[in-house]
């Protein structure tokens, strides 16, 4: 903090000594009588002091190591993250009734709220189920408890449709509480798994997250994580040093830029915690509160009809060559606004939400950029969640196609990109949201099925550069022989393929939006019956 | 010479006599030498193997008569018997089977529209009447000379199968080459035979690898039976010949229902579910890390000691199988100690928890046998996406809305434990052996962590410390501290296992679960 800046934080240590203080004179006060001895107005005094002690969280301690990490508070980031005076709490004096190591004789302002702050409330207007986990007391410890009053909040969020978001900040597993505690973790899985698909379900891991523990946010839609604070792994540091002799920090091994780069744990990756709770309502704008609802509309002030001219000149003439997807989406949706997801992640495929008439849609799109825009292991799992989200959420799909073929390599071989891939075309398959296609340029061989008529696209739209084949003009010639350019020259056309419909129009890219945002009124309605199953065996 | 009658001028006889001609002349298929070197190759055709999976005389072959009708390259001009795909049905042990051979010696068993309309129309019909579908595949890939044709083709299959995953089993057997978009065929299956040296499956070939990363490498280092059931994951059965291959399939089809509407079928095996097991009262060693021999576990309680192993050589710290127990099937999840201590691993989670998902699609009850020390250590598992991997275990386990039994033999720590269908995960019933331990991690790290300030307190924290892990094994690892909160169901004498199993199986098999409205679901990739 800069010289002379006010500080960021609220819950200062003046703000906790006084409730303290408040606290201990109520007590002393009255520690001579017992409650029913209480009038009407000591029990409120009592009452508003205890309520004061527990809203201050773990203590001053705890609290101002806290901030000296960087880290907002729970009750502060309450307050940064729902509408003022909106968020109402459930559960504020829950504490644990565990029998082992007398756990349930901890004096219940050691641990308020059992670690936990429980509750719901507005965030830009609609309501929003929220648990945040408090560190200051405890490390913000899993105990039996504090996963009952979790599971509480989410059952009521299911049965109100509305979202729920989970803010990590925990050492794990409140380890005195034994089994008891793994039954909780088990219970808070269980829910998690349960509600998957119901409502959206959002983490954001803003501290350590480790062990089992991270398997709950790893069960939900997707992880937000932030620079320096996020602590996301399985097996920490010390034990792979003890076990392996592997020298790793915590940072290189579970922060939040390897997870969000790497691994493809987490989702959404912040510079900071305030822009943390940025992307959190910035992702939350494009959702319906459940499966059940239509994401929100939104007024954005483009117009639906606005052509797109620069779009006409940005297919370079080889079919080789690189060009800016990420240029294209930004042209065609409202106010060139769009969210990515899973940026950091196999930047081959791009997949972003954004709006288009106000209403809420998901692209995929081929990043000519990155390895050519073919498709590859990771790009396979990153795509194949996002439409399956879109799909659960009722979220259109838009894709933008210059699709080469599968990524080469024998690590991609035997790394299993048949099942992969295949993971992302079924997921185009499966859904029945309305899809629209634009083929850009390339549309050669299993890759280019994304987006394809015969996967249930509603509208596949063409540019005139679009060329679709079932193989690329290389490797069609080395199968067939003779040369690319009598091969190219039967099938370059689009012309060709939609002869057979198998492109429903062949349009000027100009005419690119006004064209996607007259679809999305017509399928606004669409309905399709899936065959009788209890779930699809998806590959794996 | 007499003029050669055309059909016009023939009688009713000489017509059917002139049809069982040309239809006999489609069953040489690509002709003797293409056969011919077929046979060279230790292969079948198309035709061959359909007569040894079916029974006899029951196949009934659809669009015999079917060629291409692509006008680029005057592909429709060329002679293609079948157009390259044999499709029908007929029982296989008395029980149908739809079914789609592709005939490599015609074109190259290529994939064009036509070839890709035969498959499509046998899948929809194993899907009105509920059977399963079977996916022969030896093929040289797409056929690029109809380009966009052979394109949508293949795209209508692959949306039939997405829309059929799940709904009738999907099986394919891989007997032959299988690349580039075809293998989104066996990407979408629910299981995959792979035979030895026979089968050649990639999404690229060795020389377009070559192009591209400048990497040598053969057919079978990234397409061989080996490498798909070792490695990559996407093999199911590993086979060593084409006749083996074609008994996996039968035995496979023996343990499924016909669609996700029936139970599988009972079978009476003869051995009486109340059979108690003595060789397991000592079966457990008495140190917590010497391995045993789950199989050998697995053969005693299941119904004649008969069990058929899941990617037996992918993820082998995870054991998959289907068995019978009192004759219905069961799918067993269980742990494999002489394998990486048994531990939870990524590439298990995936082989695990699509074995939970496949089994719960087609009403097959789920048995855990447990004994986890917990997840594999390390950074490759972390920057591998153990997180989002293991996840997917805990996932299929709480979707489930088959019975799941779980019995935990020895130890279960920890998420790892969840990870095994713990009370809480959905288990219908959580039995363990008397010497189970079960607890949120392990003794001595639990220790250390509740027990700091004592213990560094202490004159000499080394006694201490031992003192107080006694005292912590004494009270968290006695089965009976989590069994008083229900943690657990029950514990029993090993010996019984087998018929309480049985008794369970029995009982739950009503069991009717319904979850939350939702389209589907958002299970981690």
């Amino acid at each position: 903090m800069a010289e002379g800046k006010e500080s960021k934080w609220t819950t200062t240590e003046e703000w906790a000594t006084e409730r303290e203080e408040k606290y201990k004179e109520v007590t002393e006060k009255y520690k001579d009588k017992k409650w029913p001895e209480l009038t009407t107005e000591e029990k409120y005094e009592v009452f508003q002091a205890r309520k004061g002690v527990l809203e201050r969280m773990g203590g001053i301690r705890g609290i101002n190591r806290q901030h000296e990490r960087g880290k907002y508070t729970i009750r502060e980031r309450i307050d940064l993250l729902f509408d003022p005076g909106t968020f109402v709490e459930i559960g504020l004096h829950c504490k644990s009734s565990c029998l082992h190591y007398d756990m349930y004789k901890v004096p219940l302002e050691d641990i308020p709220a059992d670690g936990i702050a429980a509750g719901y409330g507005l965030i830009e207007g609609r309501p929003v189920y929220a648990f945040l986990q408090d560190f200051t007391c405890w490390g913000g410890t899993l105990g039996k408890t504090h996963a009952d009053k979790i599971k509480r909040v989410a059952g009521e969020a299911v049965q109100n449709s509305c979202p729920i978001l989970y803010i990590a900040d925990s050492g794990g597993a409140r380890i005195q509480e034994g089994t008891d505690s793994l039954a909780g973790y088990g219970d808070l899985f269980y829910t998690n798994s349960i509600y998957s698909g119901c409502v959206p379900q959002l983490c954001a891991i803003i501290g350590p997250c480790a062990g089992g523990a991270v398997y709950s946010p790893a069960l939900m839609d997707c992880i937000f994580t932030v620079e320096g604070e996020t602590e996301m792994f399985i097996t920490g540091p010390i034990v792979i040093k003890a076990i392996l002799g592997q020298e790793v920090g915590k940072e290189e091994l579970g922060g939040a830029r390897v997870n969000c780069e790497r691994s493809g744990n987490g989702t959404f990756y912040a510079r900071d915690e305030d822009e943390c709770i940025w992307q959190i309502k910035k992702l939350l704008s494009f959702l319906p509160g459940s499966a059940k609802e239509k994401p929100p509309y939104v007024e954005t002030g483009d117009p639906a009809d606005r052509t797109t001219p620069e779009l006409r000149k940005i297919i370079p003439d080889s079919l080789t060559e690189p060009f800016d997807m990420k240029k294209v989406i930004e042209t065609v949706v409202d106010n060139g606004d769009f969210f990515e997801w899973q940026e950091l992640f196999a930047p081959n495929l791009i997949c972003a939400f954004a709006r288009m008439n106000g209403a809420s849609v998901g692209i995929i799109a081929q990043n000519p950029m990155h390895l050519n825009g073919a498709l590859d292991i990771n790009s396979g799992d990153k795509g194949s969640r996002f439409m399956r989200l879109c799909d659960a959420y009722n979220v259109p799909i838009i894709s933008f196609v210059d699709a080469s073929e599968y990524a080469a390599g024998k690590d991609q071989e035997v790394g299993g990109i048949i099942r992969h891939v295949a993971k992302l075309i079924q997921a185009y398959a499966e859904a029945i949201v309305p899809k629209i296609t634009v083929i850009t340029r390339k549309a050669f061989g299993a890759p280019a099925l994304i987006g394809s008529k015969d996967l249930g696209s509603d509208l596949v739209l063409a540019w005139p550069t679009c060329e679709m084949a079932a193989a690329s003009p290389e490797s069609a010639v080395a199968t067939i022989g003779g040369d690319e350019l009598d091969y190219r020259s039967r099938f370059s056309d689009p012309a060709v393929p939609a002869a057979k419909l198998y492109i429903d129009e062949i349009i000027d890219a100009a005419d690119t939006r006004p064209l996607i945002c007259k679809a999305l009124k017509m399928f606004e309605k669409k309905e399709i019956d899936l065959p009788y199953k209890k779930h699809n065996v998806k590959p794996h | 010479m007499a003029e050669k009658k055309t059909f016009d001028d023939m009688g009713t006889l000489e017509k059917i006599e002139h049809m069982k001609k040309l239809e006999a002349k489609i069953h040489e298929m690509g002709g003797k030498k293409a056969i011919k070197r077929q046979h060279d190759m230790e292969k079948y055709t198309a035709r061959e193997r359909l007569e040894k999976l079916y029974d006899p005389g029951t196949f009934v072959e659809t669009g015999v008569f079917c060629k291409s009708v692509t006008p680029h390259y005057d592909v429709f001009k060329e002679d293609t018997p079948a157009d390259a795909v044999v499709t029908g049905y007929g029982t296989v042990n008395g029980r149908i089977l739809y079914s789609a051979f592709q005939d490599i010696t015609v074109m190259g068993g290529t994939l064009g529209k036509i070839h890709a309309d035969k498959i499509v129309r046998v899948m929809k019909e194993a899907n009105n009447v509920g059977c399963p579908m079977l996916y022969v595949i030896d093929s040289e890939g797409l056929r690029v000379k109809e380009g966009p044709d052979s394109l949508s083709g293949l795209g209508d299959i692959v949306y039939n199968m997405t829309l059929f995953s799940g709904a009738i089993p999907q099986l394919c057997a891989v007997m032959g080459s299988c690349t580039g978009g075809i293998t989104l065929i066996p990407g979408l299956a629910d299981c995959v035979f792979t035979v030895d040296k026979i089968t050649k499956m990639y999404a690229n070939d060795p020389a377009t690898i070559k192009a591209a990363t400048d990497e040598e490498v053969e057919d079978e280092d990234i397409g061989g039976a080996g490498v798909h059931s070792g490695t990559s994951g996407v093999s199911t059965f590993f086979v060593k010949s084409e006749d083996d291959c074609i008994e996996q399939i039968k035995r496979f089809l023996s343990f499924m229902p016909g669609s996700a509407k029936e139970k599988p079928p009972h079978v009476e095996t003869g051995d009486p579910p109340d059979r108690t097991s003595p060789e397991l009262a000592s079966f457990v060693p008495d140190s917590p890390t010497r391995p045993f021999n789950m199989k050998k576990l697995i053969g005693t309680i299941v119904d004649n000691g008969d069990f058929m192993d899941w990617q037996d050589r992918y993820a082998r710290n995870l054991i998959c199988a289907l068995a019978r127990m009192d004759g219905n099937t069961v799918g067993i999840l269980a742990q494999n100690p002489m394998v990486l201590a048994a531990s939870l691993d990524v590439n298990c989670s995936d082989k695990g928890s699509r074995f939970i998902r496949f089994c719960d699609a087609y009403n097959i009850p789920i048995l855990n046998l447990v004994d986890v020390p917990g997840y594999l250590p390390g950074t490759d598992q972390e920057w591998m996406g153990i997180i989002r991997h293991g996840a997917k275990m805990l996932y299929s386990y709480a979707e489930a809305t088959v019975p799941e039994i779980t019995v935990v033999t020895r130890k279960a720590y920890g998420g790892s434990y969840l990870g095994m269908c713990s009370k809480d995960m959905g288990a219908d019933i959580v039995m363990v052996w008397p010497g189970c331990e079960m607890a949120v991690m392990g003794p001595a790290g639990a220790v250390n962590v509740i027990e700091r300030k004592a213990i560094k307190a202490a004159e000499d924290p080394n006694a201490k410390r031992a003192e107080l892990l006694k005292e912590y094994r004494n009270l968290f690892l006695i089965a009976t501290t989590p069994a008083a909160n229900l943690n657990l169901d029950s514990v029993i004498d090993p010996v019984e296992t087998r018929p309480l199993v049985c008794k369970a199986l029995k009982l739950f098999k009503d069991k009717d679960v319904k979850l939350p409205y939702k389209k589907h679901e958002l299970m981690p990739e």
